[in-house]
């Protein structure tokens, strides 16, 4: 027996040194990296901010483009009463309408708030050179935390693009404590801006002005990194695309809903887009309410971290993140809301948000006698006078 | 990682962490034996590092956890039944087969297995994808000091000489570990034998 013991024991001896070489074994954690097994855990808050930075969920554009992405792929695999080229039909004219989004985003652990409003009118022109939107957003900043980093923040930031009448305003009610220490020249911005500034934006080159106040720009970016890691080596002009990191349907994928953003979605893009949502949303019901408002709840979308190479920790944030959309078969989609509790609120109204067009000039801060404005064009001309600036009209 | 040193048997470990002096027992102890178990965590998760992390983290939280207390010697066999629970929690939590090396063909897997210790392998055999996973699986399920052996022997290819330098063992006692490994291993590898 132990003869038989031993043979089959030199068996496997042999088997094992010839196989040992080619088995696939993980690699050996570095020394940080099992020195970070003995930190504590992430909070849900932390998780969340890094998902939410990771996936520019501050910037008010990727909130616009989150949540209309994420309302699409709720929408078209979740209504069941609605035919899907119905629901599309229905976006395609609803992100053709004037928009109004509230959002209140939570960092906890710094105890700050990013809470505003973005109104997005479309205005239906297609003159070259004339963006066919009008964009005014509306964003307050606190920390409400007496000590860290940003203890003591409070910002106030407004603006719009307005054909011929682009402008931010500033108003810095205060400043982090620690960030005027580290950095005197900001108190002395901070100052000049406590009163609020308002820095007129006409007559910078467009790459200037979309570098300072790159809202489409942050809603292609952010509806990119939603859907995969696309990147493309031009302006998009020469239709040289280099995409890194995704497989064929994503890249589809990507380009169907940048598509649908920049209102060019052909029947085939939405086609794609159909398919790989009916593969990966789950969890989604509606309810019938009155006046034939139909509001569909979907949650779950743990799924969609699946094929994106999201980490497990984001892939909790998706678990939790809940959206409502209200649609009727007479008016299309009226309201959108995205939350994820504790860390982002978000609702888009879709259906004639009333929009009060005076806040998209910024006359009322020109003429009350306290803002200084700056004309950022002039400005830029002290610097670079042949470069930087056109002609308000001139639409190069 | 040093194997040879080792702590008295009857002393307990207390996984609690309340008394700071006993906690450097445990964090020791912890500490020999994570390698293994990250090896062992990592296949049953896919490879996925950042999973395979956050559930080495919560087995330091569960060590960590107030109350507990386990004798040293069987300390181990405790982080490993726990970091089990922790794979399975995760794949229930999830509601998601779990996504552990994928064997193609337990059938192929399963017959290589049985031959393992049998007969010497064709080339071919040894280099079929089942029967690799198969061995890792088994390999990252071996108790640290044995599977630390049958890495530094067989995987990369060191002399009895060279393992027992490097873990302070004669090159004897090398042979004797390794042949309770590779019983163990023979084992590992049974259920699946048994399955085909």
């Amino acid at each position: 027996m132990a003869g038989r013991d031993d043979r089959q024991d030199n068996v496997l001896d042999q088997n094992l040194a010839n196989l040992g070489p080619n088995l696939m074994l993980p690699d050996d954690p570095a020394p940080p990296q099992r020195a970070r097994w003995k930190q504590p855990p992430e909070t849900p808050a932390q998780k969340g901010l890094r998902f939410m930075k990771r996936h520019k969920f501050f910037t008010v554009g990727s909130a616009v483009a989150a949540t209309i992405g994420v309302t699409v792929i709720a929408m078209s695999v979740s209504a069941p009463r609605v035919s899907a080229s119905e629901i599309f039909g229905n976006f395609k004219q609803a992100i053709g309408k004037s928009i109004q989004v509230t959002f209140k985003v939570t960092e906890p652990d710094q105890g700050i708030d990013v809470e505003g409003r973005v109104f997005i009118r479309k205005t239906g022109s297609s003159a070259e050179g004339q963006r066919p939107e009008e964009i005014y957003l509306d964003i307050r900043v606190r920390s409400d935390k007496e000590d860290g980093d940003l203890a003591g923040l409070d910002v106030h930031i407004e603006g719009a693009l307005v054909p011929d009448n682009e402008w931010i305003y500033l108003k810095l009610n205060s400043l982090p404590a620690k960030l005027l220490e580290e950095q005197p020249m900001v108190a002395v911005f901070g100052a000049m801006a406590r009163n609020g500034v308002v820095l007129k934006l006409d007559g910078l080159t467009d790459e200037l002005r979309d570098g300072i106040f790159g809202m489409r720009e942050e809603v292609l970016g952010e509806l990119e990194g939603l859907v995969g890691e696309l990147s493309e080596d031009d302006d998009g002009r020469s239709g040289k695309r280099r995409i890194s990191g995704l497989q064929k349907p994503h890249d589809e994928l990507a380009q169907a809903l940048k598509a649908l953003l920049k209102g060019k979605g052909t029947e085939d893009s939405l086609n794609h887009l159909i398919e790989w949502l009916e593969q990966h949303a789950t969890n989604a019901s509606v309810k019938e309410g009155r006046g034939g408002l139909y509001v569909l709840s979907a949650e779950g979308f743990a799924e969609m971290a699946d094929e994106h190479g999201i980490d497990e920790d984001e892939r909790e944030i998706l678990d939790r993140l809940k959206i409502q959309i209200a649609y009727t078969r007479d008016d299309g989609v009226q309201w959108a809301r995205v939350d994820i509790p504790d860390l982002v609120n978000l609702k888009v109204e879709l259906a004639n948000p009333e929009i009060d067009p005076a806040l998209f000039s910024s006359e009322r801060y020109e003429n009350d006698g306290v803002t200084q404005v700056f004309d950022m064009a002039g400005l830029m001309n002290l610097f670079a006078p042949q470069s930087n600036t056109r002609s308000p009209r001139d639409g190069s | 990682m040093s194997i040879s040193a080792s702590l008295t048997a009857d002393v307990p470990v207390e996984t609690c962490s309340d008394r700071a002096e006993s906690r450097p027992n445990m964090e020791y102890l912890f500490d020999r034996y994570s390698v293994g178990i990250y090896r062992y965590i990592s296949l049953r998760v896919g490879r996925n590092q950042a999973l395979a992390d956050e559930l080495m983290q919560q087995l330091w939280l569960q060590a960590c956890k107030p109350g507990g207390v386990v004798p040293v010697d069987e300390f181990e066999f405790w982080l490993r039944r726990v970091a089990q629970n922790l794979i399975s929690d995760h794949w229930r939590r999830k509601h998601r087969r779990p996504a552990q090396i994928p064997i193609e063909n337990p059938a192929i897997a399963g017959e290589l297995a049985k031959r393992i210790d049998r007969e010497l392998l064709p080339a071919e055999a040894v280099q079929k994808q089942e029967l690799l996973d198969q061995v890792a699986l088994a390999v990252t399920a071996l108790p640290s000091e044995e599977q630390e052996l049958v890495i530094l022997h067989y995987v990369q290819g060191r002399s009895f000489r060279e393992v027992g330098r490097r873990l302070g063992l004669s090159e004897r006692a090398i042979e004797g570990r390794l042949y309770r490994a590779r019983r163990k291993l023979k084992e590992l590898l049974a259920p699946l034998e048994e399955a085909v």
